[in-house]
């Protein structure tokens, strides 16, 4: 295949599937800097590793794959420095352009920092950001991006079993973390 | 079942993954136990919360810098000079293959129709001359490069009816210089007060650079005609080559008679020939280096 052939079969990929990766990686890191630059990353390591497709899965699974792992990996390059600065709790609220910092006032549980528009939305969201990478990736998949338990199964290359117990898990943490961020604005 | 046990299979009963029993189980439960059902219903909730939100818009420019990214990473397009340039030089060696050819040809068409017409004296010869060019015998030019040369060689037909026919040959040697790299092909006048022969063909005996085939089917010409003529002129022995004792040479027997055209003619022909064989080789050279680039 033609070198230019390549690049324009792969911009057809791009086309199907750019969406929907970039609203994993926003759901995964909650702001939009951060989904843009993993979903760039996805496509990159996409295409760099087209010819490893052995055609043992759906291709639609395989990219899912790729797209769900990258995210997961760069989150937790990311948590760290997050977890990191998260200790300095004495530090301006209203800082300029620091996006670790924002990243913290946005899911810092502060009462005073809650915008009262879209409350439930929102308290998602942030209930969200709060869960491990593993619990917040199900629940991605399934209640977010509406795939089967046999698509998840395949994308998290595990049985449906291990996907029934594991999203089970996963909408109680998130339903404790919304229950104990209501106790505690009350 | 106990409420920890029914509150874990809440999951699979909202996706509907669970067995008609354990459905039962749940409906009946949460009918009769309000702490349960206050969490199945904090659950449905937050799963419908999750369907429900909304899907991100891409943002600007993501798709153009992606494609921008992806095209730095594929390797440079070729330009279409640069993708036929194997082909481009294919065809300037075959153009110049021709020219060369057409050249020797031509010139040494208008050397061998002037000898026909020249010669009054030597029927016998001409007769054998004719005989000769009749069964198209092919001369090499002894070089290096053997085999290129001999595709090289003018097949001399005999054709009387070249319009080079003014041009006639005298006594001249054609001598491959076979010592060095390059064929380079020398055209020396003959002082030899031979009549009937012009010699074509390598003097040097050590080097084997004729063709084996070619020599052996110029042999036989030769000896068909050389056997006829070496009797009628004692002038022959000199230049004429001898095809069982040595094989390197080959000769060639045309009209003696000087021409003072001709005379004229034959160091520009031989220039021509040379500059031509050069450019050749060049062409030829540069086609496998690239080549050899390209690979």
């Amino acid at each position: 295949m033609a070198i230019d052939g390549d690049v324009n079969a792969f911009e057809k990929i791009v086309l199907s599937y750019e969406k929907k990766v970039y609203n994993i990686a926003y759901n995964m890191f909650g702001n939009e800097q951060d989904a843009y630059d993993a979903s760039q990353e996805v496509f990159i390591k996409l295409y760099k590793n087209i010819h490893s497709f052995k055609f043992d899965s759906s291709f639609a699974t395989w990219l899912h794959r790729i797209a769900v792992n990258s995210c997961i990996d760069e989150y937790r390059k990311k948590k760290k420095h997050i977890q990191q600065a998260a200790y300095s709790f004495d530090e301006p609220i209203e800082s300029e352009g620091n996006p670790i910092q924002r990243q913290i006032e946005d899911h810092a549980l502060n009462p005073e920092q809650q915008i009262v528009q879209d409350e439930t939305v929102d308290e998602v969201r942030r209930a969200i950001m709060r869960l491990k990478e593993e619990h917040k990736m199900i629940l991605i998949l399934r209640d977010i991006r509406g795939h089967s338990y046999d698509e998840v199964s395949e994308i998290l290359e595990c049985s449906v079993g291990t996907v029934k117990s594991r999203l089970s898990r996963a909408r109680n943490a998130l339903k404790n973390i919304i229950l104990e961020t209501r106790e505690q604005k009350t | 079942m106990n409420c920890v046990q029914i509150q874990d299979l809440f999951s699979a009963y909202l996706d509907h993954e669970c067995t008609p029993e354990e459905n039962e189980l749940v409906t009946s439960h949460i009918a009769n136990c309000t702490l349960c059902l206050e969490q199945f219903q904090l659950t449905k909730s937050l799963m419908e919360q999750l369907n429900n939100l909304e899907e991100q818009e891409l943002p600007e420019g993501f798709h153009e810098e992606l494609m921008h990214k992806i095209h730095e990473m594929s390797p440079a397009k070729k330009t279409k000079f640069v993708k036929y340039r194997r082909t481009y030089s294919v065809i300037a060696a075959a153009f110049l293959f021709c020219v060369i050819f057409g050249v020797i040809g031509s010139s040494l068409l208008s050397n061998f129709s002037n000898q026909k017409f020249d010669k009054s004296t030597n029927s016998a010869d001409y007769g054998m001359v004719s005989e000769e060019s009749a069964e198209s015998p092919e001369i090499t030019f002894t070089a290096d490069e053997a085999p290129m040369m001999a595709k090289e060689a003018p097949i001399l037909t005999g054709d009387s009816s070249t319009s080079e026919a003014d041009a006639a040959a005298t006594d001249s040697a054609f001598v491959a210089d076979t010592d060095t790299d390059t064929a380079a092909l020398q055209m020396t006048p003959d002082t030899s007060d031979s009549n009937l022969s012009r010699a074509f063909g390598a003097v040097d005996e050590k080097s084997s650079v004729v063709s084996e085939s070619v020599v052996s089917e110029t042999d036989m010409m030769i000896t068909a005609t050389t056997g006829i003529e070496v009797p009628e002129s004692e002038d022959l022995a000199a230049e004429v080559v001898d095809p069982s004792a040595q094989k390197n040479m080959v000769a060639f027997v045309s009209s003696p008679e000087p021409d003072s055209a001709n005379e004229d003619r034959s160091p520009t022909a031989a220039i021509v020939i040379g500059l031509a064989l050069v450019i050749l080789i060049i062409s030829i050279t540069l086609f496998f280096k690239l080549r050899k680039k390209r690979l």
